[in-house]
């Protein structure tokens, strides 16, 4: 009982041992191994049966031998034993001396009586009685027995025989097992030698992640099979391998698009307000080192933008960044705020430098620039904020520089603007000022006035312009100039020209209810807005028949800039309304880049000169040409000129004498109420 | 060794040689008579009937041993004891005690001549000549009587015969 558990544990180590070598050698070794042992037990089993088979029937035969032996003996010494001749009988037996087995032999006649014996040299009678074998051959002849032969074999040579006979067995199945040994690990070799080189194949590219490896056995076996199945999958694992990395790189180089693209501006390649932010983050808390910000802006960018088109526009927003750019310097760096506003960080920077780098900055942007094969000419306005006087965090700055550059455009544009506390007062007056507009329609502080237009051909008022006047409350008049901007910005443009519109056909159709006679033209400003709408002749028509005031009398005056835009579309909604009998006038003529050649494709009637070319005459002799041109072109297209801004008789004596049918302007009258009094004006 | 091998020798033959001394010459030679017809052939169709014919010519003792061998098989035979033979009987052994005796039988071959000499055996003029030689029954052999009779002695008898007389 004791024993058992001991035995247990040699069991196990011994199993242990064996499956840390089976892990231990490769499975080829074990391979040749199991075979190896196969071999040997089957073989040696094998040379075991041959042997004992070999053994028994050996001594089949020797028994086999000695009987056929043993009967010749007999025949022979039959006669013998009939005569009782124990020397012919004792010769016969002599012959036994060639068998080397047989030990000894006698010979007994039928009375029981011996006749003869034999001994082989060297044996005794003991050992013939302890013979393993022995024969009895009767001795018969003719059908008579005459006595007994028994001979008395050993089994030596059989045992020499055997011994020799086993060890050439043994021999030959040692030697099999080794030759089938070597064969088969010859043949396991070649096979596994694929598989090696599969397996080699398989390291090398887990080591170097190289997948681009293949194996290519290309048998038609098992290997063959897996090499084609394994190379399928390097295929695949190099094709996702190269798909992912392609599509990695491709991410990043997203990212890294998106993260520039976040940062900078996509249409001139500069920082934008992100980059600003960024900036002014980096630096470092409690920097107390003064700063200037700049922002800039391009004066009346949208009405070139409008004239000469987006891709204008943009290519001369590109110029002026590079222009502006190529001004940096390290403390000096350029952000694009969006639209046509840049920014400008001045590091270090004193009120006096900052105003220098303005004027700089300006003065660059001043120059004349090529887009599209025309030359254009900008300026810009610039508003300056400085860090800690103006403002502690960037937003503040931001608010106040934009105060500055609104300051600097009211103040007449191509100008730089420091911030004040003025400047704050207004932007808040601006911002109340801006409610109190959404509240005068309805609150009647709205008001029109009429400017007459004088006929220079017949010397007598044709008609007049009514034009919107706001009476504040508390502010009294607001100016034009300010609040017409305003309605554009906080959208209320399009219900104060409806409004402008509804007014003028009411007063107009009062008038002409009154019994006047006066065969006056009423001329009314159409905002963008109203020209863009695609219901315009419908809400002009309904107008119309709501006063009562006759189509034939009205006259829209619209802008290039918003004629431009959609010019197909604005010369499709202008024809569906002249077909109410209004007509239209373009205003303001000259500011933009103007070609004459949509003036054809515009239902126009008539066009008035802005003011900003009549201003100098005569005097000066570029705004006399383009006058003179104005005019010249217009007649050819059989529409008849109107100059606006005639404020002195010279001016209205030139143009007169270019061949100019209408003015209108402070030298004629400045806008007066009612309509009758304008139509009414006399003419000095 | 070697003694106790002669002794064992003496003590294995003792026992034949005591039974030869036992029995007188005469016996033995009836013996021998009847142990040669086992390995003698007869010409085929010599030996017809169901007998094997020993016919006894003349008087001596061996003669009168003879009538002993009567109903003793030989081969599938019964051996038939005829004294006194004459012209009317078949003999197919015939002992003769005068050798220069001739017997008339019926059958003209096929007949083994069977004579005894007191001493060594000498050439008779039988086939078979049975005689003494230092105390033991020896025998000699005439193959051209035998030839003539045209019977054949097995290789055994001949191995044993005393002497052999060739035609």
């Amino acid at each position: 009982m004791s024993d058992a558990p001991k035995k247990m544990t040699l069991k196990r180590w011994l199993k242990s041992k064996l499956y840390a070598w089976q892990r231990r050698k490769r499975l080829l070794d074990q391979l040749v191994s199991a075979v190896t042992a196969v071999a040997v037990v089957s073989g040696f089993t094998a040379g075991a049966l041959l042997i004992s088979v070999e053994y028994f029937s050996a001594r089949d035969r020797q028994i086999a031998d000695l009987g056929v032996q043993a009967r010749i003996l007999a025949s022979n010494a039959s006669a013998a034993l009939a005569f009782g001749d124990a020397a012919a009988a004792g010769d016969i037996l002599h012959a036994l001396r060639q068998s080397p087995d047989v030990i000894g032999a006698r010979l007994v006649g039928g009375d029981g009586v011996e006749l003869a014996a034999y001994l082989a040299d060297g044996r005794s009678e003991d050992a013939m009685r302890a013979a393993p074998v022995t024969i009895h051959e009767a001795v018969v002849e003719d059908g008579m027995a005459y006595g007994t032969l028994t001979i008395h074999a050993g089994r030596d040579s059989i045992h020499r025989q055997l011994l020799r006979f086993a060890a050439l067995v043994m021999g030959a199945v040692l030697v099999a097992v080794l030759m089938l040994r070597l064969l088969f690990q010859t043949a396991l070799q070649r096979m596994a030698k694929p598989i090696n080189f599969i397996i080699a194949t398989m390291q090398k590219i887990t080591r170097e992640g190289d997948y681009s490896l293949r194996t290519n056995i290309r048998a038609a076996n098992e290997t063959g099979e897996v090499s084609e199945a394994f190379d399928a999958m390097l295929d695949q694992i190099q094709r996702r391998d190269e798909q992912l990395a392609h599509e990695l790189i491709e991410r990043r180089k997203t990212e890294a698009r998106l993260e520039h693209l976040t940062r900078h501006d996509s249409l001139t390649g500069l920082p934008n307000r992100l980059g600003l932010n960024e900036a002014l983050a980096l630096r470092p808390a409690g920097e107390r080192r003064s700063l200037a910000l700049l922002l800039l802006d391009m004066d009346h960018f949208k009405a070139i933008n409008d004239s000469l088109g987006h891709d204008a526009g943009d290519a001369l927003l590109r110029n002026t960044a590079q222009t502006l750019a190529a001004l940096m310097t390290p403390d000096v760096r350029l952000f694009r705020m969006g639209g046509d506003e840049f920014a400008v960080l001045l590091e270090g920077g004193s009120p006096g430098s900052a105003e220098a780098l303005a004027s700089r900055l300006l003065g660059a942007m001043a120059q004349a620039q090529t887009v599209q094969a025309q030359e254009v000419f900008v300026t810009g306005s610039a508003g300056i904020a400085l860090y800690p006087q103006h403002g502690g965090d960037l937003n503040d700055l931001l608010r106040k520089a934009d105060t500055a550059l609104y300051a600097a455009k009211s103040a007449g544009r191509n100008r730089a603007q420091f911030y004040d506390a003025v400047m704050a007062e207004t932007g808040t007056q601006r911002r109340a000022l801006e409610t109190d507009l959404r509240h005068a329609i309805e609150r009647g502080q709205l008001f029109l006035v009429y400017q007459p237009q004088l006929d220079l051909k017949t010397g007598r008022i044709a008609g007049a312009e009514a034009l919107a006047r706001w009476k504040h409350p508390e502010r009294g008049m607001v100016s034009p100039g300010e609040f017409i901007p305003l309605a554009e910005e906080c959208g209320l443009i399009g219900a104060l020209g409806e409004w402008v519109l509804r007014t003028a056909c009411g007063e107009g159709a009062a008038l002409l209810r009154q019994g006047s006679t006066m065969p006056f033209r009423l001329s009314v400003n159409l905002s963008p807005v109203q020209l863009a709408d695609p219901r315009l002749a419908e809400r002009v028509g309904a107008i119309l028949r709501d006063t009562g005031f006759p189509p034939d009398r009205l006259e829209l005056e619209i802008t290039e800039s918003a004629a431009i835009e959609d010019l197909d579309g604005a010369a499709e909604r202008m024809r569906a309304v002249t077909r109410l009998g209004v007509s239209f006038a373009m205003d303001d003529f000259g500011v933009g880049a103007t070609s004459l050649s949509y003036l054809k494709r515009l239902p126009l009637s008539m066009v008035k000169i802005d003011r900003s070319f009549v201003r100098d005459l005569p005097g000066d002799p570029d705004d006399a040409a383009i006058a003179t041109a104005i005019i010249r072109m217009a007649h050819e297209l059989s529409m008849p000129v109107l100059a606006e801004g005639v404020e002195t008789p010279e001016q209205k004596a030139f143009l007169r004498d270019r061949g100019c049918d209408l003015v209108q302007g402070y030298l004629i009258s400045r806008g007066v109420s009612p309509l009758e009094a304008a139509l009414k004006t006399i003419v000095k | 060794m070697r003694v106790l091998l002669s002794l064992l020798l003496a003590l294995a033959t003792g026992p034949a040689l005591a039974a030869h001394s036992a029995r007188a010459d005469h016996e033995v030679k009836a013996a021998f008579l009847y142990n040669a017809v086992q390995f003698t052939e007869w010409p085929a169709g010599a030996l017809r009937g169901d007998t094997l014919n020993l016919c006894i010519a003349g008087d001596d003792a061996v003669a009168r041993a003879l009538p002993a061998l009567a109903n003793k098989t030989a081969g599938m035979r019964k051996i038939m004891v005829v004294p006194k033979p004459g012209t009317d009987h078949e003999c197919h052994v015939a002992y003769l005690a005068d050798p220069m005796q001739k017997i008339q039988t019926r059958n003209k071959n096929g007949l083994l001549t069977v004579s005894s000499s007191a001493g060594a055996p000498r050439d008779l003029g039988t086939a078979l000549v049975l005689g003494t030689q230092d105390g033991r029954v020896v025998f000699a052999v005439n193959l051209g009587v035998a030839q003539n009779q045209g019977l054949r002695f097995s290789a055994k008898l001949l191995k044993l015969a005393h002497k052999v007389y060739q035609p």
